[in-house]
């Protein structure tokens, strides 16, 4: 019997929040190395030990953020801030971090100062651009988003659900759309972390249109990750969104 | 000296532990009793050097909610923390010092970790050099290196364990003398059966403080090559 494109999708969402409650069951802190450097990781915080877009983000993320002395790199929903650490550690790069749960605020500060990088990077609490001043801009904008496009699921359990899921793209929509407020300049880049095989690359299109965006395109790909689920394996996407 | 064994082999074990915590070349956490502790590379470490458990168990009990608390060589910071943990939000100021800066690094880290952000603050230096003359605590805690030979290499782990004629110790009982409040407590962590006592009671009594008083002491310690070793916790109140 052939599998229907939602029975796919189910099980996909179904191996999310596996995924989610086998992160949530670590109750202690515990390091975890992603490409070559030691992170701490809190109880509760989206993990790399078990989500492993973080390092592919780790890994791209530097590479198309603008970096370097004059430059500002904000990333939105930090978790352990393992991404924002590794654009300053690549470039020295002024950042700065939000995130809506206070375990991650705390995990990203440890690691902050676990990679002494304390004189570049400024980690704060709040949903999407809540914690950023009017005023501030940045080069670069960067969230690994919950790109899990399931509406409805059976109660969400765990303080992680935000981390996973945005049922009716509420934050996506946020985050794309308050981008401009917070661009330095027309050259400022919107970097989008994503999966088509979870979320739906027509939504991302649809609000980066809508957002003046004329262009978003795939500037990273993963292959095809095998534990990146646990039920199918999973591909994910770095995308940029420019206004010119 | 009370020697319960032969000293010798339980130096050559304590250089042999200082090799392995040198050895430690990524950071890892180490379960202090049932506290996870954040362990940086080149940092007097808790899996190596068991008397860090025995004093985050016993200082803690001995503060009766008396700050501020001031803990000399923090290190990983474990004690501090563990006073943070045992008093929650009715903990008061904390200062912890060290001369490590890694270790001072490590114990901003636990300090996050164990919620002490806005009661902790950590400062780099040797002995009382990083506290203001004006300073006073209620308590003042220091898991002393009880060896007063030396022994390896002139580095910050090796200064952990031997203070060579008891030069630090001196410096510490006599700068406790200038810094503990009127009614406070020094608190030594100190070995029983391996320190030489009769120094640490002359220092004492030549800066003005009552002979010290054991309240706590560890079994033999299982630490390799250290079955002989006994930890003591020692408090003096100035005259």
């Amino acid at each position: 019997m052939t599998e229907t494109p939602e029975e796919a999708h189910k099980a996909l969402m179904e191996g999310t929040v596996e995924l989610a409650e086998a992160c949530r069951k670590e109750r202690r802190p515990y390091m975890y190395e992603v490409l070559g450097r030691d992170f701490v990781v809190m109880p509760d915080v989206f993990s790399p030990k078990y989500f492993r877009d973080t390092a592919f983000f780790a890994k791209e993320v530097p590479k198309h953020a603008a970096g370097g002395r004059n430059k500002r790199f904000l990333e939105i929903g930090t978790g352990t801030g393992i991404v924002l650490c590794s654009v300053v550690l690549n470039y020295p790069t002024h950042a700065v971090g939000t995130d809506f749960y206070g375990n991650s605020v705390t995990n990203a500060e440890i690691n902050v100062l676990l990679h002494n990088i304390g004189n570049y990077a400024d980690i704060r609490w709040g949903s999407v651009y809540h914690p950023i001043g009017k005023n501030e801009k940045f080069d670069t904008i960067f969230w690994n988003v919950p790109f899990g496009d399931w509406d409805v699921f059976g109660a969400p359990p765990y303080t992680m659900a935000p981390a996973v899921f945005d049922p009716g793209h509420k934050n996506l929509r946020r985050f794309i759309l308050g981008a401009q407020e917070h661009f330095r300049n027309e050259y400022s880049n919107l970097l989008i972390g994503y999966s088509e095989t979870l979320g739906n690359r027509s939504v991302l299109e649809k609000l980066a249109a809508e957002a003046g965006f004329k262009h978003l395109d795939v500037v990273a790909e993963s292959g095809y990750v095998r534990d990146g689920n646990p039920k199918r394996p999973v591909k994910y996407e770095l995308f940029e969104a420019r206004l010119k | 000296m009370t020697n319960d064994g032969n000293i010798d082999a339980i130096l050559a074990g304590t250089e042999e532990l200082i090799e392995e915590t040198r050895s430690e070349k990524k950071p890892y956490v180490h379960d202090v009793n049932g506290m996870p502790i954040v362990v940086l590379p080149g940092v007097f470490s808790p899996r190596y050097f068991k008397g860090t458990a025995f004093y985050a168990k016993h200082v803690p009990e001995r503060v009766g909610s008396q700050f501020p608390f001031l803990e000399i060589g923090t290190g990983t910071g474990a004690v501090v923390c563990a006073v943070k943990k045992k008093y929650g939000p009715a903990t008061g100021k904390l200062v912890a010092t060290d001369i490590n800066r890694e270790a001072a690094r490590n114990a901003l880290v636990n300090g996050i970790i164990y919620d002490a952000r806005g009661f902790l603050d950590v400062r780099i230096g040797h002995v009382f050099c990083p506290i203001r003359y004006h300073e006073r605590f209620k308590r003042i805690f220091w898991n002393a290196p009880f060896f007063d030979e030396w022994h390896g290499t002139n580095d910050m782990l090796a200064r952990s364990v031997f203070d060579r004629d008891y030069h630090n110790l001196e410096l510490f009982v006599k700068g406790a003398a200038t810094h503990l409040a009127e009614d406070g407590v020094l608190q030594i962590g100190f070995s029983s059966n391996l320190g030489k006592q009769e120094i640490l009671e002359r220092f004492l009594e030549e800066a003005g403080f009552t002979a010290p008083e054991m309240v706590a002491e560890s079994g033999y310690s299982m630490e390799k090559h250290g079955r002989n070793l006994k930890y003591g916790l020692f408090e003096a109140r100035l005259k």
